[in-house]
């Protein structure tokens, strides 16, 4: 008998990692900073942030300093891995344990603000005269429900890179893409790598696309949202690009440019670093992303932003924000992150327009719109991903493809207005 | 059976029971609690406006009506089983095939079984990159070779094409799974006593013979909790899915517990992909009693 009871236990044991996914960790690997100073009598601010590396250093060095100068205010920066941010944020919440302050993902604020975590900072942004200086779009991916979730602390946007050695002259509409990529690709080098993997990555990569065509999410099935899609059908078809970019995200595009097997790529400033790193001596240049019709470029914003929790000391949080924000560290700090800053004053600034490249970044910034489509965002990006994909593997015509994003898109779309 | 239960009988026991109570609460806590929070989370609508606060709306069972008209749930249930019948019967084969070759004294035998456990010790993070690289259509030695060869003139998509994809996967799967098989296999076929073997050659079996009337049959314990096993870790598989295609192209290779995932995770779906969770524990819970009654009969 005892032992039939041990063996059911030992049987429901051989299921656990089964239902694992659905349970909550509360925990938020939480690890000391080594701050040394003396956080007696101070407010505790809990942030959390998911930048690896250099940029975890930065933060880090920034919140110590901050720590040194504030008489009442300490911060206690924690390390989240990014593949996890967002589950956790979510569950660590719902447990009541989660962070006071996070950075967090533009594109997710409607996600995190629907769910109970974020609370509103529309006080904060319009007190400060913050909303005055950052770019409107870009404070619009901030905006959820007509209140503010979120600070910027950075923006980014996709561009497009070439090689200078294959490319002498960067394409600007997509009839010139086509061309280029004619001219450009050879039994070993694709014209254009870009990332269009089953990930958000790969809806990120087609918005501009779609957009420049003069299409949205409420008109997948239009000719404008097919004709952006036939495009990419195009390219993978004439074998300008490779058939593995479904399989692609950002991170491969930028290792495939590298090598040099790729003439172009679509991507973001951030993989600057490591295009040094791979490539040392290739020689690049960034442009807008080719339009359909010259002069209708259109890019996507990304980027980080700080987010207060819903239950936090909001006074605490704002000792910190006039503190980052304030003109002597604002503009280190994100020069130092190597990223953009989301104003337009500092963009104007020479250390971003002497550079070629990072003017031509600053330049795609400014015409940038973020993902602002509410909270069931994610759903429609998972249409539009199955519909690329689909499309491009030649399951489906780029009309059935779009089509049926259209039908999932449409009604979530309806069902927010 | 009667006395089960009873206020005496678990008096009397009581000692005993105590040396299991902290491994007993241990499986209340981190399993049985989380198996019925999942089954309640399965009958709420649990999305993003009430994950937090967690007051979420009883819906009964409109989560499973959901699902179950889902296209996509059919084509990862099926997908599902197409993965763990590959999976389960071709790890076993190629286990068994490396088992018996094993089992032969050869100089060397120990390094090379070392060796071929190397595949099942990776963490399947590294496994997965190793397979999405060797399989890559535009620069992956597998196309390359069969290139070489001549087999084929273009390079094959292993996993950006639909219906190929899933076999892709499932035969990375199967990589993974076969050393376990194999150690499983080996360890039985060498406690089984040598004298069987001997008496079977003097009454004149052959090789192939004394294999499926000695050797199978005694084995049968190790290749039911084999098969079991197998069951099991197919519904666990996630991880080499994500890393090697990411569910596609267009939800081509997805299989239950990615479904699952994507539900929960990416549209914030919880209570529907909390169904998914039950159904899977339900379809293996009809295995593990199935086999739990086989090792009983065994042991009386």
């Amino acid at each position: 008998m005892k032992k039939r009871v041990v063996s059911v236990l030992l049987a429901s044991c051989l299921l656990t990692g089964l239902l694992a996914g659905c349970s909550g960790g509360n925990e938020g690997n939480s690890e000391d900073s080594g701050q040394t100073s003396d956080t007696a009598g101070k407010k505790e601010l809990n942030v959390w942030y998911y930048w690896d590396n250099d940029q975890g250093e930065i933060l880090q060095e920034y919140v110590d300093k901050f720590n040194e100068q504030s008489e009442i205010v300490s911060i206690k920066a924690s390390y989240v891995p990014y593949a996890e941010y967002t589950q956790k944020v979510l569950t660590a919440a719902a447990g009541g344990s989660g962070p006071d302050v996070l950075i967090y993902g533009n594109n997710e604020t409607s996600v995190l603000a629907e769910s109970g975590v974020l609370g509103t900072m529309t006080d904060l942004v319009e007190e400060g005269g913050l909303k005055e200086r950052i770019l409107p779009e870009v404070m619009k991916s901030h905006e959820y429900n007509g209140e503010y979730y979120g600070l910027p602390i950075y923006g980014n946007c996709l561009a497009l890179f070439y090689n200078k050695d294959m490319v002498s002259e960067p394409p600007k509409t997509w009839d010139d893409l086509l061309a280029t990529a004619e001219e450009v690709t050879t039994s070993d080098t694709y014209a254009l790598a870009f990332a269009a993997a089953e990930s958000e990555e790969g809806t990120f990569q087609f918005l501009p696309w779609l957009w420049s065509a003069g299409a949205d999410l409420d008109s997948l099935d239009s000719e404008e949202g097919i004709a952006a899609l036939s495009l990419y059908k195009e390219l993978v078809d004439e074998g300008y690009a490779s058939k593995e970019v479904v399989g692609w995200l950002q991170q491969d595009a930028m290792l495939q440019f590298c090598n040099g097997r790729a003439a172009m790529m679509v991507n973001g400033p951030w993989q600057m670093p490591s295009i040094q790193e791979n490539a040392p001596d290739l020689d690049y240049g960034v442009s807008i992303l080719p339009a359909r019709k010259e002069g209708e470029a259109a890019s996507i914003l990304g980027g980080e932003s700080f987010g207060v929790a819903v239950n936090a000391d909001k006074e605490a949080a704002k000792e910190f924000f006039d503190w980052i924000y304030g003109e002597e560290n604002y503009s280190d700090f994100v020069k130092e992150l190597g990223q953009l800053p989301a104003e337009e004053e500092m963009l104007m600034d020479s250390y971003y327009q002497d550079d070629p490249l990072k003017k031509a970044f600053a330049d795609n910034l400014m015409v940038a719109k973020p993902r602002a489509y509410g909270p069931d965002y994610n759903e429609m990006s998972k249409a539009i991903q199955t519909a690329i994909t689909a499309s491009l593997s030649g399951m489906k015509s780029p009309e059935e493809a779009m089509k049926e994003a259209a039908d999932v898109a449409g009604p979530l779309l309806e069902k927010q207005q | 059976m009667k006395k089960y239960g009873s206020y005496k009988s678990i008096k009397k026991s009581m000692n005993e029971y105590t040396f299991i109570l902290p491994a007993f609460l241990f499986l209340v806590i981190f399993i049985l609690y989380p198996v019925l929070y999942n089954f309640t989370l399965s009958v709420k609508d649990a999305n993003l406006s009430n994950f937090v606060s967690g007051n979420a709306p009883f819906t009964g069972l409109e989560n499973y009506t959901k699902v179950i008209s889902d296209p996509y749930f059919k084509q990862a249930a099926v997908n599902m089983l197409i993965f763990m019948v590959f999976c389960l019967s071709l790890q076993f084969l190629i286990g068994m095939l490396l088992a018996l070759f094993f089992n032969m004294q050869f100089a060397g035998a120990k390094w090379m079984r070392a060796l071929v456990l190397v595949g099942w010790m990776n963490p399947v993070i590294i496994s997965g990159s190793t397979f999405k690289w060797l399989l890559s259509g535009d620069n992956g030695v597998v196309n390359y070779l069969l290139m070489k060869i001549g087999l084929i003139h273009s390079p094959i998509a292993f996993l950006t094409q639909p219906g190929i994809a899933l076999f892709s996967v499932t035969a990375a799967n199967i990589w993974v799974g076969v050393p376990f098989n194999m150690i499983l296999l080996l360890a039985g076929m060498q406690s089984l006593p040598l004298e069987i073997y001997e008496a079977a050659s003097i009454d004149g079996a052959g090789k192939i013979k004394s294999f499926f009337t000695i050797t199978l049959p005694l084995l049968k314990p190790t290749i039911s909790i084999l098969l079991m096993m197998g069951i099991i870790n197919s519904f666990k598989v996630f991880d080499l899915i994500y890393i090697m295609t990411k569910g596609g192209p267009a939800r081509s290779s997805q299989i239950l517990p990615y479904y699952s995932y994507e539900l929960s995770f990416q549209s914030y779906k919880f209570g529907e992909g909390a169904v998914v969770s039950v159904l899977i524990f339900i379809f293996v819970m009809v295995f593990a009693s199935f086999y739990l009654h086989m090792t009983q009969k065994e042991g009386d």
